[in-house]
């Protein structure tokens, strides 16, 4: 491994997140006015914890695949690195730019048009409208929607919506990449094609990390695999030795 | 803002068109009249007040629809503003959990909206100046100022209800009735010289919306201009927009989590 390789983009050291669960708190002002000193009960019993103790770094160019059970934590894990939220204790360092592709369709408008959409989700990524623009064919070009691209997203297949957000995310030059379980969806055809894109992101330096609960998938794809159980990290384990030589 | 790089600053610019551009587009995306419901409803408002008020009750106020309609315009253009930011954060749920921008944008970008349906409200009254035969003023050249502060005010409490609903739901409820009370004390249908002296301090002095609608109708109707009226104006504005800021920032970390 050359040293480029060795440099850290995230670090995450002693993280703990906890969770209040505000709906089981206050579900409307009746409750407030009538159960007032349930409320106090609630909130401490409304106390969740996602993520104790997490611990773990990347290396640049690195593939690294998370893994648990629903509701283990991943998706929180994948929330506090892009900085959508804050840990409660804990400090999580991210160098560049982060592209995260969350979940299906993830940021999308369903009435807006596909076009419009790039646009939107190219700006909340962080892309100017210019920077977007000199993309756009190209984006466009890659989710195979042709024509669909000027009719509102609530028209789109799931595996339509799958292939934009995808090329969106993709083609926004991030330095690492957040993959939310998004490869089990679309054709098999569409599944290829981004697992080449994957490698030709990965070829080029980019960061990618990968949460799942399937490890076939997992194991196909990733450099190294942590598992996650009730928010405790079990295991980290060295699936390839060197990223640059693996193939998918 | 200092320290803002070319690149962030043309970022930032497009984010807030985008925005706009999006709220705009949902406003009316399936609605045959679009636009068009933004002037009806206060116009069907002024139809109804002036019925009621001036053939009704009789009340005495020269150009009384002239009178109505600014006064309804600028109201409407507030409770709207309010309304519309109940749901700034809340209806784009799945974008603030996916991704990290700043969320302020999404508060803006609806009051922006909302001053843009006024500006082309606004048009319509220079129709009724025509009517009546009142020419413009020196005293128009403080409109801008007074729909920058009315913007200032409208953010302030759009930050506020925007982050509080997504904590607590029934904010909406709260809301409504809120801006049904605050309407009728506020001097709109009626003028400040019908309320009573000792009341006037309360209904008027210590309203910003009652201060903005005063100034405009002043400088419409009647080509004077109140500057105590302005400097009060100014500064209930700012301390909300500071408050409804200050709020905002204190629970936009918790956005993510609880939408």
């Amino acid at each position: 491994m050359t040293g480029e390789q060795q440099e850290v983009v995230i670090e995450v050291k002693n993280l703990w997140k906890t969770y209040v669960l505000y709906h089981h708190i206050v579900t409307s002002f009746k409750e407030v006015v009538l159960h007032f000193p349930r409320l106090f009960r609630k909130l401490r019993q409304s106390r969740f914890e996602v993520l104790k103790d997490v611990s773990f770094e990347v290396k640049k160019g690195e593939v690294f695949g998370i893994m648990g059970h629903n509701g283990a934590g991943k998706s929180t894990l994948l929330a506090l690195i892009a900085g959508v939220i804050k840990p409660d204790k804990g400090t999580i360092k991210v160098r560049g730019r982060i592209s995260p592709l969350l979940e299906l369709g993830a940021g999308f408008h369903p009435e807006l048009t596909g076009r419009e959409n790039i646009i939107l989700n190219g700006l909340l990524l962080g892309m100017t409208k210019k920077e977007i623009m000199e993309r756009f064919e190209e984006i466009v070009e890659f989710s195979e929607l042709g024509h669909f691209i000027e009719e509102p997203i609530r028209i789109y297949s799931s595996g339509m919506v799958a292939r934009l957000g995808f090329s969106v995310a993709v083609h926004t030059n991030p330095d690492i990449l957040l993959v939310d379980e998004v490869l089990a969806v679309g054709d098999a055809h569409f599944q290829q094609k981004c697992l080449r894109k994957m490698q030709e992101l990965r070829d080029s330096g980019v960061t990618m990390v990968f949460v799942s609960h399937s490890r076939a998938q997992m194991e196909s794809i990733c450099d190294r695999i942590m598992t996650i159980d009730h928010g405790r990290v079990v295991s980290i384990e060295q699936i390839r030795k060197n990223a640059k030589k693996a193939t998918a | 803002m200092i320290g803002l790089t070319a690149r962030q600053w043309e970022y930032y610019r497009d984010l807030i068109f985008e925005l706009t551009n999006k709220e705009l587009k949902l406003k009316y995306k399936s609605s045959m009249l679009g636009f068009v419901w933004s002037l009806l409803l206060p116009f069907t408002h002024a139809l109804v007040y002036f019925v009621a008020f001036k053939y009704i009750l009789r009340i005495k106020v020269e150009n009384y629809a002239l009178f109505l309609i600014v006064g309804l315009f600028v109201w409407q253009w507030f409770a709207n503003s309010i309304l519309a930011g109940t749901g700034a954060v809340l209806s784009n749920g799945n974008l603030i959990k996916k991704t990290k921008f700043p969320y302020e944008f999404l508060v803006v970008a609806v009051i922006i909206s909302e001053w843009l349906h006024f500006i082309l409200a606004f048009v319509t009254i220079f129709i009724f100046l025509g009517i009546y035969g009142i020419p413009p003023n020196v005293y128009w050249m403080f409109i801008p100022l007074l729909m920058v502060m009315q913007s200032i005010l409208n953010l302030g409490f759009a930050f506020f209800v925007a982050s509080i609903t997504v904590f607590f739901r029934d904010m909406v409820w709260f809301i409504n009735i809120f801006l049904n009370m605050f309407f009728y004390l506020t001097p709109i249908i009626y003028p400040i010289d019908m309320i009573p002296d000792r009341l006037r301090i309360f209904i008027v002095d210590g309203n910003p919306m009652a201060l903005f609608v005063a100034l405009y109708r002043q400088i419409i109707i009647y080509g004077t201009f109140d500057y105590l009226y302005l400097a009060l104006a100014i500064l209930y504005s700012v301390v909300i927009f500071l408050f409804g800021w200050w709020v905002f920032s204190k629970l936009k970390w918790k956005f993510a989590e609880v939408l």
